[in-house]
């Protein structure tokens, strides 16, 4: 079974999420419910640290499309973070997705 | 006589067990036993190899059935290594097991070159996961680079999840992957027979653009019969970005 950890924490108003494992069509949901969970106060900037995810695909980066268009109609900044050379790097890159976020290589 | 042995890897908590010989209403109280003392811990994979059994009748048929259903209640799909041709194959589809185990088709041991890898699996979510962990397999079998790995396993995701989401109404059906090393390419083929319903706009055009980016040539297929899809990627030279 795909498995994925959403790991949540606050800083000053600022939500950081770490993702790590797999997401896939069997879990997504599951995923997607727990980062909307995570965003549900009114955060003043989101991350979300995409380092130790090993598989994500169209299914994955549609939650993340979900989550930019979410925070951008309340004008909250997203940070994605992603290395150099990871796949998931490149999805975001493809898809265009870092043009509704800051795409950075390492937390920080 | 019929012999099992179970072999448990603590590395990734997924456990092998071994049958040979033939298994049949004479023997199957003890090969179930092994069994069951076999896959008694906690697992997140089960595999049973059945690559030496010779024939299997239908009290063997619901010992794997059993087998395949409790693991399912735990979200575990019971992986069945079969040989690519053999009577053994014939019986187990015969019986249906594919709706509920994974089938990994393997050449027999003798075969000195790399065989292509066949799996047939039940078009639900849950597969897919199966679908990437006999893909990192095969492809670390041929060493292919972490590059080529990434986009395989995305590319024929991609082509799976399509399958799973939209090939089939509610009756379900199955998902066939063929991987086969044409040097310097490995030749992926996710073929489904399923209707398809109408397209779903949004996320389906994401995911074949993503199969496109990370494969060097596509092919899609569809008919009335069920469709085809065929991702070539090359082995050495690295796509660009």
């Amino acid at each position: 079974m795909t498995s994925a950890t959403v790991d949540t924490s606050a800083d000053h108003g600022e939500v950081r999420i770490t993702l790590s494992g797999e997401i896939d069509l069997a879990n997504s949901s599951t995923v997607d419910e727990q980062i909307r969970a995570a965003v549900s106060g009114q955060p003043t900037a989101v991350s979300v640290d995409l380092t130790d995810l090993t598989y994500m695909d169209s299914v994955g980066l549609r939650l993340l499309f979900d989550l930019a268009a979410h925070l951008r109609e309340s004008h909250i900044a997203l940070k994605l973070i992603a290395p150099f050379e990871s796949p998931t790097r490149r999805l975001i890159q493809f898809s265009r997705l870092d043009s509704l976020a800051t795409l950075q290589p390492a937390s920080g | 006589m019929m012999t099992a042995r179970a072999e448990a890897s603590a590395e990734d908590g997924s456990v092998r067990i071994f049958l040979s010989g033939t298994i049949d209403r004479v023997n199957v109280a003890a090969v179930e036993e092994q069994i069951r003392a076999a896959v008694s811990g906690r697992h997140t994979a089960v595999s049973v190899d059945l690559t030496r059994v010779i024939y299997i009748d239908s009290a063997g048929k619901w010992l794997l059935f059993d087998l395949a259903s409790r693991l399912r209640e735990s979200h575990i799909a019971l992986e069945l290594i079969v040989p690519f041709e053999s009577s053994v194959r014939r019986l187990i589809e015969l019986y249906g097991l594919q709706s509920l185990a994974v089938l990994v088709l393997v050449r027999r041991e003798d075969s000195s070159e790399v065989g292509p890898l066949e799996l047939v699996l039940p078009a639900r979510p849950w597969s897919l996961k199966n679908i990437r962990n006999a893909l990192r397999r095969w492809l670390s079998g041929i060493d292919a680079s972490r590059r080529v790995v990434d986009d395989l396993l995305i590319a024929v995701g991609e082509a799976s999840t399509n399958v799973v989401d939209h090939a089939y109404e509610t009756e379900g059906g199955t998902v066939t992957v063929h991987l086969e090393l044409q040097f310097p390419a490995v030749v992926a083929t996710i073929a489904d027979t399923g209707q398809w319903g109408q397209p779903s706009a949004g996320n389906r055009g994401r995911g074949t653009s993503f199969m496109r980016h990370c494969s060097d040539d596509l092919w899609i297929d569809r008919d009335p019969t069920g469709t085809t899809v065929v991702i070539r990627r090359h082995l050495i030279e690295e796509k660009t970005p």
